[in-house]
Order: structure tokens, then sequence, then C-alpha cells
């Protein structure tokens, strides 16, 4: 069976090195890491991913515009976004049942077993669709 | 409407009183002596003037000196500035009824001893210059002590020596009376006037500790945001890294699981104080309504029911029935009620009691507990809804007392709390319009009170 792809890109290095080795180490995913926002569209029109983990506060663009990119082409607008943030807390977006602004939110720090069983359950549910 | 604590001519009379007694002792102290030297000194004038009394005198005037030289010893003891005006005017009446036997056993009106009585009373003077009252009293009773001296000593009774001694008796006493008065009103407003640049400063000092604390407080708040993510970041990364490693040693057993265990225990602790910290910090909207605070209290008491079963606390509640109804968020009044009562709990860990109560007061009843600042949001028309949460803990040190409010103060060990809880009551009771206030003693206890606004009916 043909492993999943995930796209994160996140400007910490460490953070997405130990994403990918932890996704690839189930054997389920292929992971390819991206660390400079501005090249996500171009990356994901390259890759292909099935889910994008996406950071929300990065240097050189917001993972808000990066979104804003992605949905509005036509490769790319299909593809379920994952949002990552240290700057909410767990329990508000609990409350709002993952998703704030129409999009998935996971907050940070997350366990790799919880950050699995958001994937699988929005691999392949968009909800601006 | 600003209530502010200027103060009053009660409020001064009380501090006057003990500031006028020290210094009536430290003047009795430097008098007596000098009385005394003197008074033993003029006995030459005895055997001059009256040599067949001069022995006599002599005897009269030691035993004058030692009861003198016995009020000095007394003013050395710490409450002598208790009964200062009993020695002063006891110590003078004595040396003047002695000049006034001494009157009555010679010349009588004719007599120039009456000078001493004056000397006497100039004495007093300087030794009271505050209070022309007493001072009237003494010298007229002297004078009255001295005109009998005269008048029963008939044989040599003198008319024209009785009206001039009496004129500078009384002269004296009037002027006396007009300096102590004149002198008592300068040094009461010169007290008073400082007193209140005093009070003034401590003011003034004490709203610039808070707005320094304010600002702190907001600055901590204006990075919590940035804080949070700036640690959370890697927070993440750890977290990564250690679910890594324990896919990688899925078989090493505890040796190898336990530390990973640790390390993320701990990477949730500090998440959970980042929380805490992003709490305190945001604006918390309200959701304002009449509320029964009887109704909050209670079901915070339930909330935490079973926790109190297992602590061996005996609660005991005395909420006013007819109490009125507050102005307030439900879940944030619980909030700080629930978060008050786990504190009382924690601390107790052998058991105690806590007492829980509810009335309803006016401003001016409550004024001990206000202070200017927190005044300005109290209408003095206004009725007020004060609960109190009291425990028989281990209380706080007064020391701690000034810092319980602070972000991250915490007397509960690394594994007790994040020293927030507090932080955020006050937050909360303030967007309430209201204020939270502490009293404890190390040892007896603690007890909290707050103060809300009833809701307008």
């Amino acid at each position: 069976m043909a492993k999943k792809r995930i796209l994160i890109i996140d400007d910490e290095k460490d953070f997405t090195r130990l994403i990918k080795l932890n996704l690839e180490q189930t054997g389920e995913y292929e992971v390819r890491e991206e660390n400079e926002g501005v090249r996500s569209l171009y990356v994901a029109k390259e890759f292909k991913p099935d889910l994008i983990l996406l950071d929300v506060l990065m240097p050189d663009i917001d993972g808000g515009d990066v979104c804003y990119q992605l949905k509005n082409d036509k490769d790319t607008g299909n593809i379920p976004v994952i949002f990552l943030t240290a700057a909410v807390n767990k329990e508000d977006i609990k409350k709002h049942g993952g998703i704030m602004g129409g999009h998935f939110f996971i907050a940070k720090p997350v366990e790799i077993k919880d950050l699995i069983n958001f994937i699988e359950k929005n691999i392949s549910k968009n909800p601006d669709i | 409407m600003m209530i502010t604590k200027q103060p009053s001519r009660e409020d001064l009379t009380i501090p006057y009183k003990e500031l006028v007694r020290d210094i009536v002792v430290s003047r009795l102290k430097l008098v007596i002596p000098i009385a005394i030297i003197l008074y033993m000194a003029f006995s030459f004038l005895d055997f001059m003037i009256y040599p067949n009394w001069g022995i006599s005198f002599l005897k009269i005037r030691l035993l004058v000196s030692l009861v003198l030289a016995s009020f000095f010893i007394l003013t050395l003891f710490k409450n002598a500035k208790r009964h200062i005006f009993w020695y002063l005017y006891a110590g003078a009446a004595i040396l003047s009824s002695s000049m006034g036997f001494m009157i009555y056993l010679t010349d009588g009106s004719s007599s120039a001893y009456y000078s001493g009585i004056n000397l006497v009373f100039l004495g007093v003077g300087f030794l009271n210059s505050f209070y022309y009252k007493e001072n009237a009293l003494f010298c007229f009773s002297q004078i009255a002590v001295y005109n009998l001296a005269m008048l029963f000593n008939t044989s040599s009774f003198n008319l024209v020596n009785f009206f001039f001694a009496n004129f500078f008796l009384f002269s004296t006493t009037l002027f006396i009376i007009l300096l102590s008065e004149f002198s008592g009103r300068q040094h009461f407003f010169a007290f008073a006037k400082q007193k209140g640049m005093e009070d003034a400063y401590a003011q003034l000092k004490e709203a610039q500790e808070r707005l320094i604390h304010a600002e702190r407080l907001s600055t901590v708040g204006q990075f919590a945001s940035g804080i949070a993510h700036e640690v959370r970041n890697p927070l993440g990364i750890i977290l990564q890294g250690v679910n890594y490693l324990e896919n990688k040693i899925a078989d090493s057993g505890t040796e190898i699981s336990e530390p990973l265990n640790i390390i993320k225990e701990n990477v949730r602790r500090a998440d959970r104080i980042i929380r805490a910290l992003l709490d305190f910090s945001k604006p918390v909207p309200l959701n304002l309504r009449a509320e029964d605070p009887n109704s909050i209290l209670k079901n915070s008491l339930r909330l935490i029911g079973s926790y109190l079963g297992l602590k061996n606390i005996a609660i005991t509640v005395e909420l006013k029935s007819d109490i009125p109804k507050v102005l307030g968020d439900v879940n944030r009044l619980e909030q700080v009620f629930i978060d008050i009562l786990l504190n009382a709990i924690q601390a107790m860990p052998k058991g105690g009691k806590v007492f829980i109560r509810s009335y309803d007061k006016r401003i001016e009843e409550v004024i001990n507990i206000i202070d200017t600042e927190a005044a300005e949001n109290f209408n003095p028309a206004e009725k007020l809804v004060i609960v109190e949460i009291e425990d028989t803990g281990i209380g706080i040190s007064q020391e701690n007392l000034k810092k319980v409010f602070d972000p991250f103060f915490t007397t509960k060990g690394a594994h007790g709390g994040f020293g927030l809880g507090l932080a955020v009551a006050r937050n909360i009771i303030t967007l309430h319009k209201g204020l939270i206030h502490i009293e404890s003693q190390v040892g007896k206890g603690t007890k909290v009170t707050i103060v809300l606004k009833a809701a307008k009916p």
C-alpha cells in the first residue's frame, strides 16, 4: 500500500526533522520538510502531499497567508491543512472541536500519537468542502 | 467619588498626646535635678533671713528633695509617660506647698518666699507648654495654698504686701496660661502639618509602588503570548524527541522508559504553566448577570465536597438568607471561590476548619479593608455584598502577604501550583469592580474577604 504523503512546513528545523523521523518510523508515511514558508506553494505543488502540517507563526510569512495561497491554487486547493500553533491553549482548541476559523488546529507541544490520530481523522477531510 | 483618608483632629489627638508626653518626660528628667539643686542651694537664704528656722527649713528642703528625687527615678521607667502629668503637678505642688508652709511659719504676707512660688509656676509653664487648662488649675490651687498660709499667719499680715504678692502670683499665672495656650496651639498645628505631610508622602509612596507593580504585571501580560510561543516550540521539539526514543527502544523496560516519562511529564508541566500565564494575561470577557452569591458559594462547595471529606476538614457555613444579588459572571466567581477554598484546604494538611460567610454592608462599615484607591470603585450609597472564607491553617507571614497576588508567587513548592490562582482571582474580582483582601497570621489561619457590588434591583 502506498505511503501517505505528509508535508510539514515550520521554520523550526529540529521540529520538522523529528516529526519526519517519528512519522516515517511508523512505516505509514513519507514526509517532506520545508523550513521556508515562502517556498510552501512551490513544494506543495511539487510533492503533492495528502496532508499539510503548517506552522502559524513563521518569520518570513504567516501560516494564514500560506494557507490562502494553497487554497487558491487549483493543484493544492483540496489538500487538507492542519495548523500547528504554540500560541493557543489546547483547551481553547478543544472547545472548538479542533476547528477554528474554518481550519484544523493542533496546539504545540503535541505527542506523536495524538498527531497521528489527528492526521488519520482528517487526512481525507477538508473543512472547506 | 473618592474617599480619602485625611487625618482629622480626632485622628491626631492620640498621637499628639503621645508626643507631648514624650517631650514632658524628657523635660522633667532635665528639670528635676536642676530644681533639687536650686532648692537646696537656696537654703542659705533660710540661714540668712530666718536663722532660727535654718535647720528646720533645711530638713523640710531635704525631705522635699528626696520626694522630687523619687519622682525623677519614676521618670526613668518605660511607663512613666502614662502618669507624667501626675508627677509634674505633684512635684510642683509639693515644692510650692513647702514654700507656703515656710511662709506660714515665718512672716506670712511679708515673706519674700512667695517669689519661690512664682519660680515654680514658671517651671511648670516651661515643662507643660502645651495645655493651658492644667497649668491654670495648678496655679490657682497653689495661689489658694499661699493665701491660706498668709491668712493663717495673722501676726504678720500686711495688706500692701498681701496685695503685691497676689498681684505677682496672678500675673505669673496669666503669663503661663497665655504662653501655654499660644505655644500649645502652635505646637499642635505644626504637628498636624507634619503628620499630614508624612501621611501624604506615605500615600504617595504606596501609590507609586502600586503603579510600578501594575506596570510589571502589565509587562508580564504583554509578553505572555510571545513567551508562550517561544517556549512551546522547544517543548514541542523535546516531546517529539522523547516520542522517537520511546518508539526506538520500545522493549527496553523501565530503565529507559522511566526517565523518558519524567521528561514527558515535565514538558506537560511546563505547558500547564504557560497555559496559566496566558489565562492570567488575556482579557477575560465577563458574562454579567444578577446572581445569588449564596448559590455560587454552595455550588463551589459542592464541586470540591468530596475533596474536603478526604482532608478531614470541618465546614461552617453562615450565609445571610436575604442577601442581595450581585452583578457577576457565575463561572468566574465560582472559579475564584473554588481557588480560595482549595488554598484553604492546602493550608491544613492535617485537617482543620473552614468558615464561609456572606452578608451585606454599606461602605462606611467596611472602610477598614478598603484603601483609598479601591474605594474609588464604590459609591457611598451602594450596598456591598461581602463573602468571607476563613481557615485555621498554617497562615501566611506578613512578608509573603505582600506578594500573594503576584503572578507565580507560591508557598506550596514545585508541585503545589503555579502561583497564578490568586493573581487570576484578583483580576476577576477587579473586573467585577470589587476587591479582595487577605488577612493572615502564621499558625492561626487566613481570612479572605471579597467585596462585591450588589446588583441594582
